[in-house]
């Protein structure tokens, strides 16, 4: 729809920029500091712009393969049998916030078998490192990662 | 409306120091609270005129109050004091929001930095408003000191984060750095027992209280679950080490987190004691080498200063102390948790209740979260 969100970012990117910016007094580095944050903000949302959807979509096919991978591996784990229970009835209702609080408990629980330490470590590595990749190379345009040579893009990951 | 957090339902004086199960009360508490309004220098003049007043100086005046920038978790003023006391006074004075990036405790701060007057430079604590009766948040007013975290003219992130100090000033910084580290370590840990408690009951107990501390963190503020802090939980209760020696830990000391003057390179005033804790050695040692620089040639600097060995090496040749490699280990992964807890839980949900004067600060900290994820799993891959 025109105008687009690229074409609104970019000006508000550019009066933040030439207007606002020079516009703060030195003595007021809070404002200053605050200011170009959203500057930040605004250029990585730029470049992240209509893909959130598709990350989004990405990051719940590695949890459903996550859960599918733990429900086997858990079966005969009585500490953990009642997040199982509980996760398996989120899974079927494609609760996904619910699943992740599950996942996390049963992975915490240090009471179960060395058996299902050891597979369900191998499951959460595979998952997980899809999944900090995906989150790294998102918030790429934030400046935090420490070799993002290294890095797929976020296409070449959806592409997967 | 009153919650409650995850901490509350450990044993008290057991799994988790008792001060920071209130600390973490207290902070569950204030989520329920509405949109949080930072005052103007304008209406926080007479609050802290009337405050300094109260504390027994006379005839004392506030001028030139204004906001200063920077920090992530505390309102920051800064101050000129006239009294009939002395000569002309700057002050700072440090103020909590509502909420911020990290639950903390001005009384805490404020034990630790007077003990610490007479041992390494830190600022000058003045005055407390422990509860914020007076200025209507908690708050601490200290001397200001001057100097700078980094160079001028190194941009660097606006969080801290990932700083590299030039090679001119790692050699004589470095060696500062670790003094004062071995001075605060030092530091007998017989402080007044409601403020700070000792995890002596059992060997792991100093680990396993930084463990409950921040997966109580984690799982008050997690927006959404996730699987990797479970595993790096279970890793971490599976492998609690023994604490060979308790001392003083500051549990932010990194480069950022002191001043230094660029022409001398001197070290002015060692800051932000607010996580300080009586822990194991090894929690500070971790901390420093997983706030890392990376050279051009690819080489990690701990803190942006010398490189993890040389840390470790320094600190042994200084203190006599063993640095065991599988105890450092267990404190990089917690180390790391808590920034993960830090920035994916605490900041975002903060940002999101608006809650503190700097969310948009925080809300770009959050994303920091997802590179110290891929940190904790590597360092998880590294101890199976």
């Amino acid at each position: 729809m025109n105008p687009a969100s690229a074409l609104r970012i970019d000006t508000m990117m550019r009066t933040l920029q030439d207007t606002i910016m020079p516009a703060i007094r030195d003595d007021q580095p809070l404002a200053k500091e605050q200011a170009g944050l959203m500057l930040g903000h605004l250029a990585a949302l730029q470049q992240q712009a209509n893909r959130e959807h598709a990350v989004d979509d990405y990051c719940q096919r590695l949890l459903f393969k996550l859960a599918d991978a733990l429900l086997e591996l858990g079966a005969a784990e009585e500490s953990v049998a009642g997040w199982l229970a509980e996760l398996d009835v989120a899974r079927k209702n494609l609760e996904v916030t619910a699943m992740g609080f599950h996942l996390e408990r049963i992975l915490a629980c240090s009471d179960t078998s060395s058996a299902f330490k050891r597979e369900s470590t191998k499951a959460l590595i595979q998952y997980a490192e899809a999944h900090t990749n995906m989150g790294r190379a998102w918030f790429l345009p934030m400046g935090f990662d420490g070799n993002p040579k290294e890095l797929p893009t976020v296409d070449a990951l959806l592409a997967e | 409306m009153s919650l409650s957090s995850v901490a509350a339902s450990f044993e008290l004086g057991r799994d988790i120091e008792p001060s920071v199960v209130a600390m973490l009360q207290q902070a569950a508490n204030n989520k329920s609270q509405g949109v949080y309004q930072s005052l103007s220098a304008g209406q926080l003049l007479p609050k802290l005129e009337a405050f300094i007043r109260t504390q027994g100086l006379t005839g004392a005046e506030v001028k030139g109050l204004r906001r200063m920038g920077g920090g992530a978790s505390k309102e920051q003023f800064v101050f000129d004091l006239h009294s009939a006391a002395g000569p002309v006074q700057r002050c700072v004075l440090r103020m909590d929001p509502l909420e911020s990036a990290v639950v903390t405790d001005r009384r805490k701060e404020y034990e630790v930095l007077n003990c610490m007057q007479s041992v390494l430079p830190v600022p000058p604590v003045l005055w407390a408003d422990i509860e914020g009766a007076e200025l209507g948040r908690p708050a601490l007013i200290c001397g200001f000191i001057g100097g700078v975290t980094k160079p001028s003219g190194d941009s660097g992130n606006v969080s801290g984060l990932g700083a590299l100090l030039p090679e001119r000033f790692r050699e004589r910084l470095s060696a500062q750095f670790i003094d004062y580290l071995v001075a605060m370590h030092g530091v007998a840990v017989d402080f007044k027992p409601e403020v700070f408690q000792v995890p002596d009951a059992d060997p792991q107990q100093a680990a396993r209280w930084q463990l409950n501390w921040w997966s109580s963190v984690w799982q008050d503020d997690a927006i959404e679950g996730s699987p990797l802090m479970g595993l790096a939980e279970r890793w971490m209760r599976d492998n609690l080490p023994d604490a060979l020696e308790l001392v003083v830990v500051h549990a932010d000391y990194r480069t950022g987190n002191y001043l230094f003057d660029e022409d001398s390179q001197e070290i002015s005033t060692v800051l932000d004691w607010e996580l300080a804790h009586i822990g194991d050695y090894h929690e500070d040692l971790a901390w420093i080498i997983c706030h890392k620089g990376v050279t051009e040639d690819g080489q990690i600097m701990a803190s942006g200063l010398m490189t993890p060995e040389e840390l470790c090496e320094l600190y042994r040749a200084a203190t006599g102390r063993l640095v065991d490699a599988k105890t450092l280990h267990f404190y990089k992964v917690l180390s790391v948790y808590k920034c993960v807890a830090i920035c994916l839980a605490t900041a975002a949900q903060t940002a999101g209740r608006k809650h503190s004067h700097q969310d948009v600060l925080l809300s770009w900290l959050a994303a920091a979260g997802h590179s110290f994820s891929a940190e904790l799993l590597s360092l998880l891959k590294e101890g199976q």
